[in-house]
C-alpha cells in the first residue's frame, strides 16, 4: 500500500496551477486594493484636495486584462446589438440578438465585449468622460480613477453566469433597470467616491461598480449615473453554462442556471470532443431552487472537449475546456527516472526533460526521451541523466507532441 | 534556505517604505497560495481567497513576523484564517475531488495511476472527512501545503509537539480509510448549517 501522504499529495494535483487569468486578475486587486500601480508620469496631476493646480478633465486610461483583446469591442455608440431577446429596462422584446453592455447614449463613452469571452464573463464601462481606446486592457486602475473630474461618473459593469450558490448568494435577484439606490458604498479612494450594485439578474450575475469625481457626488453626478444605469442590458438565455477551470488535468466543474428559477429542472450536459463532429450526452444535473445547478464532468484520459448545457428545448452557449496532458516523472534509482504520459497516441512521441538553472532562476533543457513503451493505458521509458545531486528536474509533454487536442503537461519536480 | 528567509524578511521590511516592492512576494508564491487553495475550496472561490491573501498581506506587511522562515507560512496562516468562512465550498470540493480519480485500477503497485485511481480518491476524501478540523489542517497544510512541521506550528499557534501528534492521528486515521472496505460513493458533509460569510 502506498504512503497515505503520498496518495494525498497527489489527490487533486490537477486543481494546483492557476491559470493566467487568475494570476491577472489576483495581481489587477491587489493594485486597486492597495494602489500599487503608480501613475503614470504623463497623468499626474495635482493632489487631490492639494494647493496645487486645479483638476483638469483627462481621458482615463483605462488597462484591461488581454483576454478580452479577441472579444468584440464596441466604441462610443455604435453598440452592434439590438433589444430583441436581451433584458432590457423598457422589457422590449423582438429580434434574436443578445447582449452584455449599456444602450447608446448621448455624451457617454462606452467600451464593452458584449459577448460573454471564454472565461464565461463579459465587461463593460461606460464614462461621461473620453476613454481610450488605444490602452491595454486590465479593471480599472484606481490612481486612474482619481482623474474624473468632479462631475465625472464611471461605472464598469461584469457579468458572470449565475449557478454557485456561493456567488449567488451575493447578487440578490433584481429586475431591471438597476436601482443606484440600492448600491453600497465602499470605502472612498482618496476624493474618489465608490459604489458597489450587485444584482441576479436572468440567468447572469451582475456587478457594477459605480465611481465618481467627489467623494460627495452631487445629485446632477447620481442622477447621471442612474440614467446610465438604466441604459444596462443583460442577455436572457434560457439555461447557461460555465465551466471551471478552462484548462484542468481531468476535472471540471460546471454550473449555470435556469430562466425559470425553479428547483428539479432536468439539465442535460453535452460535449463534443476535439476531432468529432457531434455532440453526446456526458452528464446530467438537477437545479435546485433558484434554477442554479452544478456538477462536476471528469474528462479522464480524453482530449480537449466542446461542452453545453441542454434545459428542454433551449442550449446554452458552447464553452472550450482544453484537457491538459498528464505526464508523470518517477525516480526508479540515484539517476534512473521513468516518464509516463497518460495519453492515447503518446507511443513514439517525445517527453522533454528539464532541470531548475538555479543561476538563471529558470528551467533548461536537460534531454528528451522517446516514449517507446506502450501498454494501452500510458505511454513511457526509463532513462538516466547525470546532473549534480540536488538538480530539480521535470518533464514536459509540450504541445508539439500531444498534438492539437491537448495542452502541454507538465510532471511534478524531482530532486536528484 | 537562510538566504531565502533573510530575503523575504528584507522584503516585508523594504515594502513598509517602498510598496511596489511587495509585489516580489506576490511573484514568488502566488501559485503556491492559490495551490493550496483551490485543492480546499476549488479554483472560484480560490480565486477571491488567494487575491485577498494577498491584499490582507500587504495591510499587515508591517507585522511580517521574521520568524517565518518563509513567507509562505505566513501567507497560508491568512489563508487558513479566510478559509474558516467557507466550509460549504470545502465541502463541495471534497466532492469534486472524490470524483477526480479518472484511470482505471490496475494490479501492479507503484504507478501514480494506480495511487490516483476512483476508488482511492474516495476513500481518500472519505478519511479526511473523519479528521477532526485541527488534525485536518495540520495535515493538509504539511501535505498541500508542503510546509515543514515547526512552519506548521507557526501558523496554527501551537507546539511543534502537538502538531506532530496531530499529524500522527490524522495518518493513522487516513491509513484506516484506505483499508477498509468502503461501500460509499459519496462524501457526507459532517457539519450541517454552516454558511459561508
Amino acid at each position: 500500500m502506498p504512503d497515505e501522504l503520498e496518495l494525498l499529495k497527489d489527490l487533486g494535483r490537477e486543481f494546483v496551477e492557476p491559470d493566467e487569468q487568475s494570476v491577472a486578475r489576483a495581481r489587477d486587486l491587489l493594485e486597486q486594493r492597495t494602489g500599487l500601480a503608480p501613475p503614470r508620469a504623463s497623468d499626474r496631476r495635482a493632489v487631490p484636495g492639494g494647493t496645487g493646480p486645479a483638476r483638469v478633465s483627462s481621458r482615463l486610461r483605462l488597462r484591461w486584462a488581454p483576454v478580452l483583446a479577441a472579444a468584440a469591442l464596441l466604441i462610443g455608440s455604435a453598440l452592434g446589438f439590438g433589444v430583441g431577446s436581451a433584458v432590457t429596462p423598457s422589457g422590449s422584446a423582438g429580434g434574436n440578438f443578445v447582449g452584455f453592455g449599456f444602450l447608446p447614449a448621448h455624451g457617454w463613452n462606452v467600451m464593452q465585449s458584449g459577448t460573454l469571452d471564454e472565461a464565461g464573463e463579459a465587461r463593460a464601462i461606460a464614462a461621461n468622460v473620453p476613454l481610450e481606446p488605444s490602452d491595454d486592457f486590465a479593471d480599472v486602475s484606481l490612481a486612474a480613477l482619481r482623474l474624473l473630474p468632479a462631475d465625472g461618473v464611471l461605472i464598469r459593469v461584469r457579468f458572470s453566469p449565475r449557478g454557485d450558490p456561493a456567488k449567488d448568494g451575493a447578487h440578490p435577484v433584481r429586475e431591471l433597470p438597476l436601482r443606484f439606490a440600492d448600491a453600497e458604498r465602499l470605502r472612498p479612494y482618496y476624493s474618489v467616491a465608490r459604489y458597489r450594485l450587485r444584482a441576479g439578474i436572468g440567468g447572469y450575475n451582475v456587478e457594477a461598480r459605480v465611481y465618481f469625481g467627489e467623494d460627495a457626488p452631487s445629485n446632477r453626478a447620481v442622477d447621471a449615473a442612474q440614467n446610465q444605469l438604466n441604459r444596462l442590458v443583460v442577455a436572457a438565455d434560457r439555461v447557461t453554462l460555465r465551466a471551471q477551470p478552462l484548462i484542468t488535468l481531468s476535472v471540471v466543474t460546471l454550473s449555470g442556471s435556469v430562466d425559470n428559477g425553479r428547483a428539479g429542472e432536468d439539465i442535460k450536459i453535452q460535449a463534443k470532443d476535439c476531432g468529432l463532429d457531434f455532440f453526446r450526452v456526458v452528464d446530467g444535473a438537477i437545479t435546485e431552487r433558484g434554477g442554479g445547478w452544478s456538477t462536476f464532468y471528469n474528462l479522464g484520459q480524453g482530449p480537449s472537449t466542446t461542452l453545453r448545457a441542454v434545459w428542454n428545448e433551449a442550449t446554452s452557449a458552447e464553452v472550450a475546456v482544453r484537457k491538459r496532458a498528464w505526464i508523470d516523472l518517477k525516480t526508479l534509482s540515484g539517476r534512473r527516472f521513468e516518464v509516463n504520459v497518460f495519453q492515447r497516441r503518446a507511443w513514439r512521441k517525445r517527453a522533454l526533460i528539464q532541470r531548475f538553472d538555479q543561476r538563471l532562476g529558470r528551467w533548461r533543457p536537460a534531454k528528451s526521451v522517446v516514449l517507446t513503451d506502450d501498454d494501452g493505458y500510458k505511454a513511457s521509458a526509463s532513462f538516466t541523466v547525470s546532473l549534480a545531486k540536488g538538480t530539480r528536474i521535470r518533464a514536459v509533454f509540450p504541445r508539439s507532441q500531444t498534438g492539437p487536442c491537448y495542452e502541454t503537461g507538465t510532471s511534478r519536480t524531482l530532486t536528484t | 534556505m537562510e538566504e531565502d528567509r533573510l530575503a523575504d524578511s528584507l522584503v516585508f521590511a523594504q515594502s513598509v517604505a517602498e510598496p511596489e516592492v511587495f509585489t516580489v512576494i506576490f511573484d514568488r508564491y502566488y501559485r503556491a497560495v492559490y495551490g493550496y487553495l483551490s485543492r480546499r475550496v476549488g479554483r472560484t472561490v480560490a480565486d477571491d481567497l488567494a487575491a485577498e491573501t494577498f491584499v490582507r498581506a500587504f495591510e499587515r506587511r508591517s507585522s511580517y513576523d521574521p520568524r517565518f522562515e518563509r513567507a509562505l507560512s505566513w501567507l497560508l496562516g491568512i489563508a487558513v484564517n479566510l478559509l474558516a468562512h467557507h466550509r460549504r465550498s470545502e465541502a463541495r470540493q471534497l466532492r469534486a475531488l472524490a470524483a477526480s480519480g479518472g484511470l482505471e485500477p490496475r494490479e501492479s503497485g507503484e504507478d501514480m495511476v494506480d495511487r490516483v485511481d476512483a476508488d482511492t480518491s474516495r476513500r481518500l476524501v472519505a478519511g479526511l472527512e473523519q479528521l477532526d478540523d485541527y488534525d485536518r489542517e495540520a495535515l493538509l497544510l504539511y501535505a498541500w501545503g508542503e510546509l515543514k512541521y515547526q512552519e506548521i506550528a507557526d501558523v496554527l499557534g501551537i507546539p511543534v509537539g502537538t502538531v506532530r501528534s496531530r499529524m500522527n492521528r490524522a495518518r493513522r486515521k487516513l491509513r484506516q480509510a484506505l483499508e477498509s472496505v468502503s461501500t460509499e460513493n459519496v462524501v457526507q458533509l459532517r457539519r450541517e448549517g454552516t454558511h459561508d460569510a
